[in-house]
């Protein structure tokens, strides 16, 4: 009898056990059945990361669990801080209401000063998607992409300019860079990348970037007649490295150049600003965040989704420039790349500060 | 190359293509009849269909839209006084005058007329300018772009009215609030107060909205019964709106080809061009006597231009990807969505891509404005309605519209402080065109003077183009003075005398403070933050203290003196004063930061039916009902959201009623 009641007894907490386990898996499974879902978008109808967000708005639909109703909301103004600063004050840890982050937002969150309301940091990021950077020049520059000294020496020797946005915004990665080479080099601001173009064919400003995604769609068709001239990449984070762009692997990193032209890898306070500034505009492009606090089961619903999103041969195909073969970061591994651009050590931090008010009297 | 033409027509034409483009259009209609909701809120309900879509569906879709947005916004533009979007603001300078005088019909079927011919004109650009555009956009550099600007800055001198030293003062008023926000050359705040929500600066949407439509309203309230005076005819209909167009075909013609060159020109800008043709239209036409009163060249003109202009704006987007404006923007996203790529393939190997895009602009301009003169008549009856009754719906349709801007309680908030501001402008006869002329062009200027010295320095004087520019700019203002407009005698109106001239000489000391606030305020910033605001301060304060000195001083009449107030009130309607209305329209938005935008705006529309037009209790409830369901029905279908109120902080209110 007893050993037949004392097995009774452990098939019975057995099954109690697998019971209350399989119960507990009931309640943190997520449903977001006949919800809707709110996508802040803190910028204006189509802008990169809006477009971005707007692609992946039917495949969450189908991919969420109890496919729930997803709707944008553009929240736009004062570079993207408005809409993070509501969303901030505005989302719960209920997974109904996520944001679309992209560098701009990474931007504020260094330079944002007491108008940021937010923290990135604090966020729990769904995934990242990594964006390269290509630099190019016209040719009558007398570049011509072939030797990388040769043009370097040819760009060191005359004055080049280059056209963006503002002094506080992510553009400031490429004039990190354009230090970097010790280039004799002036911006004009006020530009948008397509003006900074046409300026360049009208021969008025002579170097440029572009994300992967606008050089395929707009500068490749000046770069096939000739005008333009690729010349390097940003590269690719990859751990403490920066390694070339996959997209683009036969342009040198702005890293490469520095060593040959060096004798030395590049180092220092400077280098690690640069390289906060390549992680936020290159290796945290764009992605998805929810709000502080929000449970684990909840992001790996969100985690799922995206990444079910970005195996769908269709998604893929649809947004081949978009997300193009970079790698996907998911979870605490884009938590991780989020803080390796926003989570600046106290001396890059205030040579950041130094930069700023020295070279554009602004006071952050 | 003509086959390429044939075919794309005749595939355009036939099945679903024609459906797609129908599609596009009828969405387009509606997104620009309401206010505030152009291209750009039309191309993002369309984008989700877009997905997946074949490019020879979707371009029709989405260029259809486009296309008639700026012809459906002229209903609220020309009917009720509320411009429609960026561009149509000048429409309403004549447009709603017209309506009052009970030729609603005709205005708006003048306009869609000029509309079309306008669209097709674009169209019809387009499709022999974009082989030979390249080299002649190319020309235009930094130094021929700030000329340009130069040029479109002394049409201001049509649009100053009675008294040319107060008009050229408002400009330089819209100049320096076209400063506020962040400096375009070194990212510094000027006059944002600490408030995130101003550093993108006032936005223009919402500075028309409250210098037109709230101060029009205001005053349509106080004066008439209805907004149109004649009562019960619809005057001479639409016929005569189309005979209008043909009878002036050479404004027509001209204002589509300003619309459509400088759509295509960089560094501009779309919302200069209603007012640049507006003030084309002033400048050459002989007798100028009619204009701001209801002339219906005032409509002619900037509604051809800003249907031409899509035409003109494609040749960059489509050659450089470069969008022109805001819904360009999301064209070129679309465009990006169903496989297009901007670029001299468009002209090449995608050429009937082009095609395609050109005929759904010329065929969505004929459906749009086919559809738009059929609805005239009928639409136009909403002048005849008693304006105690449709001006409270008008008042919900403006605070709608300026929160579209972005979304934030600081658009209401701008919208009520101009709005004010208009009011009083209107009272004592301060142009508001010309104030709009500055706002405008205010950072394009900034930015246009920053890159020439940038890249040129003087040497930017070198360039032929630049040169050529310069000759017509020194014409321009030769123009400007030869051509004035005849001065009106002092006589033929009250409004001019110089007694009690207190209320005017308070607001222009008012203004005065406010310029000099600027003033002081730039003298703590760095030299390229503050040397647009600063020299626009000085200069503004050298207009008005020469102008406060000269009212102080004169006892007799003069043309600087204007006080709308002196005129004939109508006995029909019962007086109050602006202040009682300003008083009315800022209860309602504490009301809406207490209580939530929904139930503020209903509860505003049942007590204003009620107390100013008598109208039956169940009247009043039926009618509040009505608006909040079209409110909630909007959000939810176009997934916006009302501003936060202060209730929704305590109690968890539904989406609809925060």
């Amino acid at each position: 009898m007893k050993p037949l009641g004392s097995m009774l007894w452990g098939a019975a907490v057995l099954a109690a056990a697998s019971l209350s386990s399989l119960s507990g898996a009931r309640a943190q499974a997520v449903d977001f059945k006949g919800e809707t879902i709110e996508l802040i978008a803190p910028y204006t109808e189509g802008g990169g990361a809006d477009v971005y967000a707007r692609m992946f708005i039917p495949y969450l639909q189908k991919y969420l669990p109890g496919n729930p109703k997803v709707i944008i909301r553009n929240l736009p103004g004062g570079a993207s801080i408005l809409g993070n600063n509501k969303f901030q004050a505005t989302a719960k840890p209920d997974g109904k209401m996520l944001v679309v982050t992209s560098s701009s937002t990474l931007v504020a969150q260094l330079l944002g000063g007491k108008k940021r309301q937010f923290d990135v940091l604090k966020w729990r990021q769904v995934n990242v998607s990594p964006q390269g950077t290509v630099i190019y020049a016209t040719s009558k520059t007398g570049v011509t992409g072939k030797d990388m000294m040769a043009d370097l020496e040819k760009l060191r020797g005359q004055k080049i300019r280059y056209g963006a946005k503002q002094p506080d915004a992510g553009e400031l990665r490429n004039i990190f860079a354009f230090d970097l080479l010790g280039l004799n080099h002036e911006t004009i601001f006020g530009l948008a990348r397509g003006e900074v173009r046409q300026a360049m064919l009208r021969g008025e400003l002579e170097i440029n970037h572009d994300t992967a995604e606008s050089f395929n769609s707009s500068a490749q068709s000046f770069i096939k007649s000739g005008e333009f001239v690729p010349l390097w990449t940003l590269g690719m984070p990859k751990g403490e490295d920066i390694v070339r762009d996959p997209v683009f692997p036969d342009y040198p990193t702005i890293n490469e150049l520095y060593e040959k032209a060096n004798g030395k890898p590049p180092a220092g306070t400077e280098y690690e600003a640069f390289k906060a500034f390549v992680n936020l505009g290159v290796a945290a492009s764009k992605g998805f965040a929810l709000p502080e606090g929000t449970p684990d089961n909840i992001r790996e619903a969100y985690v799922d989704a995206v990444k079910k999103t970005l195996d769908d041969p269709d998604f893929r195909k649809l947004a081949s420039d978009e997300v193009g073969q970079y790698p996907q970061l998911f979870g605490d591994d884009a938590d991780f790349a989020i803080k390796k651009a926003v989570g600046l050590s106290p001396e890059v931090s205030d040579w950041l500060k130094q930069y700023m008010l020295k070279k554009y009297d602004l006071a952050i | 190359m003509s086959d390429v033409i044939v075919e794309t027509l005749v595939r355009l034409l036939s099945g679903w293509h024609l459906v797609y483009l129908l599609i596009g259009v009828y969405v387009g209609l509606v997104m620009g009849v309401l206010p505030a909701l152009g291209g750009s809120a039309g191309m993002a309900v369309l984008l989700p269909f877009v997905f997946g879509l074949d490019a020879e569906l979707a371009l029709p879709m989405m260029i259809g839209m486009m296309a008639v947005t700026p012809t459906a916004d002229t209903f609220p533009s020309v009917l009720m006084g509320i411009p429609g979007s960026n561009s149509s603001q000048s429409t309403v300078l004549d447009g709603f005058p017209l309506s009052k005088r009970g030729e609603a019909a005709r205005a708006l079927s003048a306009a869609f007329s000029a509309s079309l011919v306008g669209g097709v004109i674009g169209a019809g650009f387009l499709t022999v300018a974009i082989f030979f555009a390249l080299p002649f956009l190319l020309m235009i550099g930094f130094g021929e772009q700030l000329m340009l600007i130069l040029l479109a800055l002394t049409m201001v001198g049509t649009l100053t009215g009675a008294s040319p030293l107060k008009g050229l003062a408002t400009c330089g008023l819209g100049l320096l609030v076209g400063t506020i926000g962040t400096a375009p050359t070194t990212g510094s705040q000027r006059m944002t107060f600490d408030m995130s929500y101003m550093m993108d600066g006032v936005p223009l949407i919402i500075v028309g909205l409250s210098l037109f439509a709230l101060p029009e309203i205001v005053d349509l309230v106080r004066r008439q019964t209805k907004i149109s005076q004649t009562g019960t005819s619809l005057g001479s209909g639409w016929i005569q709106g189309v005979k209008d167009t043909i009878i002036n075909w050479g404004v027509v013609l001209r204002c589509s080809l300003l619309g459509v060159i400088i759509g295509a020109l960089p560094g501009i800008g779309g919302s200069v061009i209603n007012w640049v043709s507006y003030s084309h239209v002033v400048q050459t036409a002989k007798d100028k006597s009619q204009f701001g009163k209801g002339d219906i060249r005032g409509v002619i003109g900037p509604e051809s231009a800003n249907n031409a202009q899509d035409g003109g704006a494609l040749i960059p987007t489509l050659l450089f990807g470069i969008p022109g404006s805001g819904s360009m923007a999301l064209l070129l996203a679309g465009f990006i969505l169903v496989g297009i790529e901007p670029g001299v393939e468009m002209i090449t190997t995608n050429l009937d891509l082009t095609y395609t895009i050109i005929w759904s602009l010329a065929l969505g301009s004929v459906f749009g404005a086919g559809t738009c003169v059929f609805l005239a008549k009928p639409i136009a009856r909403l002048t005849l309605v008693p304006a105690t009754i449709i001006a409270p719906f008008m008042f919900s349709l403006i605070f709608l519209s300026a929160f579209q801007a972005t979304r934030d309680w600081g658009d209401l908030a701008i919208l009520l402080i101009l709005g004010i501001l208009g009011i009083y402008m209107k009272r004592f006869g301060w142009p508001r065109p010309a104030f709009m002329i500055g706002f405008v062009l205010s950072g394009q200027l900034e930015n246009g003077l920053y890159r020439v010295t940038q890249v040129y320095g003087f040497s930017f004087l070198e360039r032929p183009v630049v040169l050529a520019l310069l000759v017509m700019l020194a014409l321009a203002i030769y123009a400007a003075f030869r051509f004035k407009p005849k001065e009106e005698p002092i006589t033929a109106t009250p409004a001019h005398s110089a007694e009690n001239r207190l209320p005017q000489l308070m607001f222009v000391f008012l203004l005065i403070a406010f310029a000099g606030y600027a003033l002081v305020q730039s003298l703590s910033w760095n030299f390229a933050t503050a040397l647009m605001p600063r020299s626009v301060a000085l200069a503004t304060l050298l207009l008005l203290v020469p102008l406060a000195a000269a009212m102080v001083r004169t006892k007799t009449a003069a043309h600087y003196f204007y006080d709308s107030e002196r005129e004939e009130f109508s006995g029909d309607v019962e007086y109050r004063t602006n202040e009682h209305y300003i008083a009315l329209l800022v209860a309602t938005l504490i009301g809406a930061w207490l209580a939530g935008f929904v139930v503020a705006m209903t509860a505003f529309l049942y007590l204003f039916l009620r107390r100013k037009a008598k109208l039956q209790h169940w009247q009043c409830a039926v009618a509040a009902a009505c608006l909040a369901v079209s409110l909630m029905a909007l959000s939810s279908l176009l997934g916006l959201r009302f501003p936060a109120s202060l209730a929704s902080t305590f109690v968890d209110l539904p989406w609809y009623l925060t």
